[in-house]
């Protein structure tokens, strides 16, 4: 049996930009900057390292378009390119630096998952907005690099398993073995949270 | 894939709530626009930068594809700038001596050159006839 290879929704828009339409090619980076905005900033948890990791990401895929046959997604191999910078980046950054982290949308006010937290808090919600973004950043950055990249793919961008291991080269059964591990871990330091904000 | 030790379902949607809350972090309004633009002109500046390189590199692609004559070849630029450089220095300063010289060798006997600068008081006189501005220069038996 043949498995029908998936079809790219973005093959028209590549074969344009492997033959020379840079526009082509900008269509792509506005479509899958957003997304490899999220991946990245949340790895490395700061702006400016992200702004540079992103434009070199792009460039990186722009030189080596011509090389991109079609084996995968477009978008599976952008963000098997993103992924593997930023485990690289990491791993030479070894000094943790200080984050920097972007303002919160205010949509998250209305938010079931913020008001429950909310609520079991304390009504004054701008700041606990604040105190929640940094108590998750302390958790997520608290993980490994790779359950941290897991973690961030599944949970928070919400890419099915399958894809993962696509994107990162391993099997489903490690990218679930993983996710097991990261949220045990993520779950004793939010709940510890949680504890002290039903205190307050 | 179920672990001994599976966390409970409600807790882990809770988590997994808490977690999507990232989400909400972006970057201002009109960052991705910006980026574009700090894209092409990173790209701009790549291609300019890579193009001085390519100059350098062919020509050291060349040099290094000569083998051994390459030292011979070395010398001989090395030689040829050096000598530019010396008639350069020498020869500038007698040129126009040398050349009046040469001239008179072939002018009659008792002829001398007039000369005549350019551009100076009786070259802009109006009253004066333009054709013997051009006979100045020759001898005055011509």
């Amino acid at each position: 049996m043949t498995v029908s290879p998936k079809i790219d929704p973005d093959l028209d828009l590549v074969q344009r930009a492997q033959g020379g339409d840079t526009r082509a090619f900008d269509e792509l980076i506005m479509k899958y900057s957003p997304k490899i905005y999220g991946l990245i900033y949340n790895m490395t948890s700061n702006k400016d390292d992200t702004n540079d990791l992103m434009q070199d990401v792009f460039a990186k895929a722009f030189r080596s378009l011509g090389r991109f046959q079609g084996k995968s997604t477009f978008y599976t191999w952008i963000y098997a390119i993103a992924t593997n910078m930023t485990l690289n980046f990491l791993k030479k950054r070894k000094r943790r630096m200080a984050s920097s982290l972007d303002e919160v949308d205010s949509g998250i006010q209305n938010d079931p998952a913020f008001v429950d937290y909310s609520n079991r808090a304390n009504p004054r919600q701008q700041s606990d907005v604040h105190s929640l973004q940094e108590k998750l950043n302390e958790a997520i950055q608290a993980l490994s690099k790779d359950h941290r990249a897991v973690v961030i793919m599944f949970d928070i961008q919400g890419i099915p398993h399958a894809e993962i291991s696509r994107i990162l080269g391993v099997s489903e059964g490690t990218v679930r073995s993983r996710l097991f591990y990261a949220h045990k871990q993520l779950q004793g330091h939010l709940e510890e949270f949680r504890l002290k904000a039903a205190k307050i | 894939m179920t672990h001994p030790q599976d966390i409970p379902a409600e807790e882990l949607e809770d988590l997994q709530k808490l977690l999507r809350l990232k989400n909400y972090e972006q970057p201002t309004d009109g960052y991705f626009e910006d980026f574009l633009d700090e894209f092409h002109r990173r790209q701009r500046e790549d291609a300019r930068s890579s193009q001085k390189a390519t100059v350098w590199s062919r020509f050291a692609e060349w040099f290094q594809d000569l083998g051994a004559a390459k030292w011979a070849v070395g010398a001989g630029v090395a030689y040829a700038v050096l000598a530019l450089a010396f008639f350069g220095t020498v020869g500038s300063g007698s040129k126009s001596s040398n050349v009046a010289k040469e001239t008179e060798d072939f002018l009659p006997q008792g002829s001398k050159l007039q000369h005549v600068e350019l551009g100076s008081e009786r070259a802009n006189d109006p009253s004066k006839d333009r054709s013997e501005e051009v006979l100045e220069i020759l001898p005055s038996e011509f």
